[in-house]
């Protein structure tokens, strides 16, 4: 495997353009400048490269629903919100190689015919967002970025724009709406935005990992990009693990590589003393997997036939250390406050759910609250206007199933074995948030 | 055209519709809280869940939110046979009442509530969330619009109208989460003149009428009626609500034809006067009140031997009244007229004769070009609601203007340059020189945009246009051709139907009769010449005669110099029927009898002999044809021959500033004895463009006060700096110009007076409310 979003990461500050491009950096625009558009999408189709931001949607595919006479300006929208506890892989990029992100997106917005690009980012980013801002800057100075690049008679500028806050930024709509300076509140589709995206323009958003794939897997070739992968994955990706683990971090890592792996050769294996009980491999809104899953191999498809997603690849990790219920109860807390506050089953419906889970740590639960918050969850998830909550009930749905045992003995015991109930309360109080997951 | 199935039953849809339209039409009652039929749907509450049937073989059912969904041939779904969309729309009612205080016996919306309704509906019986409820702060919105946030449910629906649809921006929705609250920035009276839909549109009682909160009635125990607006020429659709013979609330009635869903602020709380203190509801005679019948009184009055009578209708009295008093007038040989002002009656007949295609509140949405001339906002707002529609497509609107006007700013913000700034006495060289550029092969600019529009439309506002740019104004669309439509905002609910009622130059006349000698005698019946543009005329003449009787239902400068007084009804308290500036013909029903001697004006037709009374049958019928409209139709519109007019000297361009009408949207001669709309009345200034001020060599700032001298009289007041006044031209309130006793156009002397450094800024046109007592009792509902 070769490292492609990592190559750099072994120096100490990020490149200039110079030795950016002294490595390599740039030369993927050779392969990319002049050459039909359309064979590109169908190239990307085939290299099996899916969308780093957590649907894990087919790029080449998303790309092709541009209209070949979409109406200009088009333009590319780069998600750098990276917002979702247990995510924090394009941070790395982003602060340690924002050229590659540069190139990425001059590649991606010359295959798709962007007139211009915005990359939207996380607002607690700020120093690397300065940091890009460098790199775009020295870019532009370099004639990459501008009017009729490198004599290709192609066109970009990039906007780099910090985030005013908030998770609900990183959905796709909502971005639209923060960029054009709304509420970012989630907006309905149909249409999508690559019909009526941002001030009604054909957009393409991609998360920032998914276009930076791009340079190289024109350089390089669709199945140079397959055979990166392993088990049936494409390509390489960046994983990250969290929680109680010796090395925890962010790894570049085939995609498809097993969960045993990436846990236990990468992030080292579980602090000493420690046992796993079970891990979201995906982000804090992924289902659970159990250790028994371990050799499942982390690539989209395979992740989804368990019946959880591989999401942004973010692992956190749930040991014995921790009440599964409490776990669960700081994820949905994370939502509930998170919610743009648009719709009622979320902006209403997670609160409720975090008393329900509330009680349970009080002692104060019945029979009938586990039922409820079985109930809500098919409620909640399905009915929602946009995908946050849908994936706030999943690790609750998910938690229900593995842990049905913890709720009854919650019920049962008046409280939780984990840890005393007045420490609990007030740590409920302060809002703790997920271990190892929140930023 | 097509079908969809719902519950097996097929139900026929309309290009366009969703879902939701089609099962409402079919009377399928489908809950729903954000959907409304004027604002769209948006998708937030999540309650109007129906189940997919699959059409393929492996696919789920599915809930979808079905006023999000287009119309499809051959859709299928489950409603009331669904297991699970039921449950859908009876949980989102459960997650509601998570926050919601369940205040319903003490709030201002139980038993008229959308939220208590659908509560019933989808069968949300029993609370089992045994959580804390949040609550939330009220936020004190001025006189005129209550707040309680508890009851939110965070539709949207609110801010949708007022940002969306009213194009306002000092309230919308702030925070997130289970945090959302919908509120202005700072506390205070709205700046928009139709913040009160919020009220209409609120599914909930967070926000309530703080007017009828006060006199509050169960709005099931309120007496109602189909009535029209009486406070502009726009004539909308309105009910109001009576109990124990007092009015306590009016809300919009929906209609299709004329305002359709909403009304402006000025509709809804003018009203309110008919509650002022000091409303005449008792016979007065030589300033002693009796408790006399009052028909009886005014035949006495109308009796004495030595009087020579004359007789003033109004233009805010209905048609019928205006008839009547006219064969009265000719029963006593006396001079008619329905005008206070002959250069009002001028205009106003100029603009009728020109209005018998004007476009309706629709057609000026759907306009693709529109050009204002005038203040349109001040004088008939929801003819300006309905230039914003259009704005807020992009379709340009362009405004030329005196004074500061709210469409003005809008139409400033959206598209610079498209609204210009000129004294009147220019306005009709400037439209003549657009006609001529619209014959040249180049036409640019304005010319260009009305020339290439496929629906312009041309609206301007009569009474504050000279009539040369009256007719220039129709002159342009008649250039436009078939496709452009003109139509003009008229001074009152009834001007339409007054300037068929009276002659030609009938207030001139009359004047002058009064002023010779002529009479000696004067019924006037809801109207006020002395606060008009000609009131220090009207004054003067009136201090000679030996009888004024006045009818009216508001205490009036007029009714102050009455010999004698018989109180009227309002329009909420008798039968009636206006004429909007369309020439359409409605009429109003009586909501409620006052418990007191007022006379109903329909009550005057006995005054008549047996030949007057059928003429004014006679001339109805010719006037409006057989059939009359019934209250709450929106009727049809006339098409009247050609007025006489005669001719009137204007004001021409003189050396000096000339004073111009700085309007407000809730101005109107009743609107101003309604306690808590008048509270919002601006703070008088004397409005002046930053350069037209320097040109003069005034060196101004916001703590300057300017002396405006004019003929005899002086007044200074406060200066607002306005780029939004025309250069040349000095903007004040009608109070300003009554003081002065000045008209439209007088030339005036400007001084620079002490400035004034300690005083706070000088006010703009924004209003700035003073807390009236009773803000800080919400009735224990502050959390
Ligand atoms: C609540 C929510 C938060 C999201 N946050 C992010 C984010 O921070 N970064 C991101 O790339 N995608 C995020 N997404 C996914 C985006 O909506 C979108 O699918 C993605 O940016 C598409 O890019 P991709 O196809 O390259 O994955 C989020 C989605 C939801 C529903
Ligand atoms: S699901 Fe949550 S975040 Fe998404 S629109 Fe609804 S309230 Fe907003
Ligand atoms: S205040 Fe009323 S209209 Fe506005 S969001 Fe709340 S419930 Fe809806
Ligand atoms: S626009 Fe005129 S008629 Fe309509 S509600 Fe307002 S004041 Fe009344
Ligand atoms: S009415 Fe359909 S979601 Fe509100």
């Amino acid at each position: 495997m070769e490292k492609v979003l990592s190559r750099n990461f072994h120096h100490a500050q990020p490149l200039d353009l110079a030795t950016y491009r002294a490595g390599g950096g740039y030369d993927s625009l050779q392969s990319i400048f002049g050459r039909d558009r359309e064979e590109m999408v169908n190239e990307l189709r085939a290299s099996g490269l899916r969308g780093c931001g957590g649907a894990g949607f087919s790029t080449g595919l998303k790309w092709s629903f541009l209209a070949k006479d979409a109406p200009r300006p088009v333009y590319l929208v780069i998600n750098l919100d990276e917002s979702e506890p247990g995510s924090c892989k394009d941070r790395q990029v982003l602060y340690r190689d924002p050229h590659t992100i540069v190139e990425g997106v001059l590649a991606s917005a010359y295959i798709i015919g962007a007139d211009k690009a915005f990359v939207f980012v996380r607002g607690e980013y700020k120093v690397g967002a300065a940091k890009l801002e460098k790199a775009v800057q020295e870019a532009r100075d370099a004639g990459l970025l501008g009017d009729n690049i490198l004599g290709s008679g192609f066109s970009l500028d990039i906007d780099v724009h910090l985030s005013a806050g908030r998770y609900i930024c990183g959905e796709e709509t909502a971005l639209l709406n923060a960029l054009e300076g709304y509420r970012a509140n989630p907006r309905s589709k149909p249409p999508f935005p690559a019909v009526k995206g941002l001030w009604g323009q054909p957009t393409i958003v991609n998360n920032m990992e998914t276009v930076c794939h791009v340079p190289s897997i024109m350089h390089k070739g669709a199945q140079w990009f397959q055979g990166q992968g392993q088990n049936g994955g494409s390509g390489t990706h960046l994983f990250q693990v969290s929680g109680p683990v010796k090395n925890p971090g962010v790894f570049e890592l085939p995609m498809g590589v097993t969960a045993r792996e990436l846990i236990y050769d990468h992030a080292g294996g579980l602090l000493d003393g420690r046992k796993l009980i079970a891990f979201q491999p995906g982000g804090s809104s992924t289902p659970f997997m159990t250790p028994d899953q371990l050799d499942t191999p982390m690539h989209f498809d395979a992740v989804a036939k368990i019946g959880s997603r591989l999401g942004t690849g973010g692992v956190i990790i749930m040991d014995d250390t921790i009440c599964p219920l409490k776990y669960t109860r700081n994820l949905i807390e994370f939502y509930a406050r998170e919610s743009c506050g648009f719709c009622t089953p979320c902006r209403d419906g997670l609160p409720y759910l975090v008393h329900l889970f509330d009680k349970f740590e009080l002692g104060t639960a019945t029979a009938a609250d586990h039922q409820t918050i079985l109930e809500l969850c098919g409620l909640i998830g399905p009915n929602t206007h946009c995908a946050l909550a849908p994936g706030a009930v999943m690790p609750v749905q998910s938690a229900l199933q593995l842990f049905d045992d913890e709720f009854k003995k919650h019920i049962a015991a008046k409280g939780c074995s984990y840890s005393p109930v007045a420490a609990t309360a007030s740590q409920a109080a302060a809002g703790a948030g997920v271990q190892g997951g929140h930023h | 055209m097509g079908t969809l199935y719902i519950d097996d039953q097929p139900v026929e849809f309309q290009p366009g519709d969703n879902v939701l339209d089609a099962a409402k039409r079919a009377n399928i009652e489908v809950p729903y809280f954000c959907y409304h039929p004027a604002l769209g749907a948006v998708g937030s509450c999540r309650v109007c869940a129906m189940e997919t049937v699959p059409s393929r073989e492996g696919e789920q059912p599915r809930t979808v939110m079905t006023c999000t969904l287009k119309a499809q041939d051959g859709m299928r779904f489950r409603f009331a046979q669904s297991d699970k969309a039921p449950g859908v729309s009876k949980t989102m009612v459960e997650f509601y009442m998570t926050r919601h205080p369940n205040d319903c016996p003490v709030c201002d919306e139980g038993g008229d509530c959308h939220l208590q309704n659908m509560t019933v509906e989808v069968g949300h019986a029993y609370r089992r969330f045994d959580g804390q409820k949040k609550t939330y702060p009220n936020q004190l919105l001025g006189p005129l619009v209550w707040n309680t946030a508890n009851r939110c449910i965070t539709c949207y629906r609110c801010v949708r109208f007022y940002q969306d649809y009213a194009l306002g921006d000092d309230f919308g929705a702030m925070g997130s989460r289970n945090n959302v609250l919908f509120r202005r920035i700072d506390d205070g009276a709205f700046d928009s003149p139709f913040a009160g839909n919020i009220i209409t549109v609120c599914p909930t009682g967070t926000f309530t009428d703080k007017v009828f909160r006060r006199k509050y009635s169960r709005t099931w125990m309120l007496k109602k009626s189909a009535s029209i607006c009486a406070h502009c020429s726009v004539g909308c659709h309105v009910e109001p609500g009576a109990r124990a013979g007092t009015l306590r609330r009016v809300v919009p009635n929906e209609n299709s034809a004329v305002n359709q869903y909403f009304i402006c602020d000025r509709g809804r709380y003018a009203p309110h006067a008919s509650e002022a203190a000091n409303r005449p509801l008792q016979v007065k005679v030589g300033g002693q009140l009796r408790q006399e019948p009052a028909l009886a009184v005014l035949r006495q009055a109308l009796a004495v031997s030595d009087a020579r009578w004359g007789v003033m209708g109004s233009a805010r009295e209905d048609v019928v009244t205006n008839l009547v008093l006219q064969q009265l007038a000719s029963d006593l040989n006396a001079p008619f007229t329905a005008f206070t002002d002959p250069l009002t009656e001028v205009r106003t007949k100029t603009a009728v004769n020109l209005s018998l295609s004007a476009p309706s509140l629709q057609d000026i949405e759907a306009a693709d070009c529109i050009l204002v001339v005038g203040e349109l906002t001040e004088h008939a707002p929801m003819m300006e609601l309905a230039v914003r529609q259009a704005l807020k497509q992009g379709k340009p609107v362009m405004m030329l203007h005196a004074a500061a006007s709210l469409l003005a700013g809008m139409v400033r913000k959206q598209r610079s340059l498209q609204a210009q700034t000129q004294a009147p006495v220019l306005w009709a060289e400037t439209l003549q020189k657009l006609i001529s550029s619209l014959s040249q092969e180049q036409a640019d600019g304005w010319a260009a945009l009305l020339k290439n529009a496929k629906a312009p439309v041309l609206l301007g506002v009569a009474e504050v246009m000279p009539t040369a740019a009256i007719k220039a104004l129709a002159e342009l669309a008649a250039v436009l051709g078939e496709q452009a439509r003109v139509g003009f905002a008229l001074p009152a609910a009834n001007s339409f139907g007054a300037a068929q009622v009276s002659q030609a130059g009938s207030s001139e006349q009359l004047l002058e009769a009064l002023e010779r000698g002529d009479i000696n005698a004067l019924l006037v019946v809801g109207a006020d010449p002395m606060s008009g543009w000609q009131g220090e005329r009207w004054s003067k003449a009136l201090a000679k005669i030996q009888h004024l009787v006045v009818v009216d239902h508001i205490h009036s400068a007029t009714v102050q110099a009455a010999t004698v007084v018989v109180p009227s009804a309002t329009v909420s308290e008798h039968n009636g029927v206006f004429i909007n500036y369309e020439g359409r013909v409605q009429s109003f029903a009586k909501a409620y009898s006052r418990e007191t001697q007022v006379l109903l004006q329909e009550e005057l037709i006995a005054l008549l002999s047996g030949d007057a009374r059928a003429r004014v049958q006679s001339q109805l019928l010719s006037m409006l044809g057989s059939v009359m409209p019934s209250p709450g139709s929106t009727g049809s519109r006339i098409k009247p021959a050609t007025l006489p007019i005669g001719q009137l000297a204007e004001a021409v361009l003189g050396n000096g500033p000339a004073l111009v009408l700085q309007g407000w949207h809730g101005e109107e001669e009743v609107a101003g004895f309604a306690t808590e709309l008048a509270s919002l009345t601006p703070h008088d200034s004397v409005g002046i463009a930053p350069a037209y001020a320097k040109a003069l060599g005034l060196t101004l700032d916001k703590n300057s006060r300017l002396t405006i001298s004019v003929h005899n009289k002086q007044l200074t007041l406060p200066v607002s700096l306005s780029a939004q006044v025309a250069e040349g031209c000095v903007a004040v309130s009608r109070r300003a110009f009554a003081e002065l006793q000045a008209r439209l156009g007088d030339e005036v002397k400007l001084t620079a007076a002490m400035r004034l450094s300690e005083e706070p800024a000088a006010p703009s046109v924004v209003a700035h409310f003073t807390p009236l007592q009773g803000d800080n009792s919400n009735g224990g509902l502050r959390p």
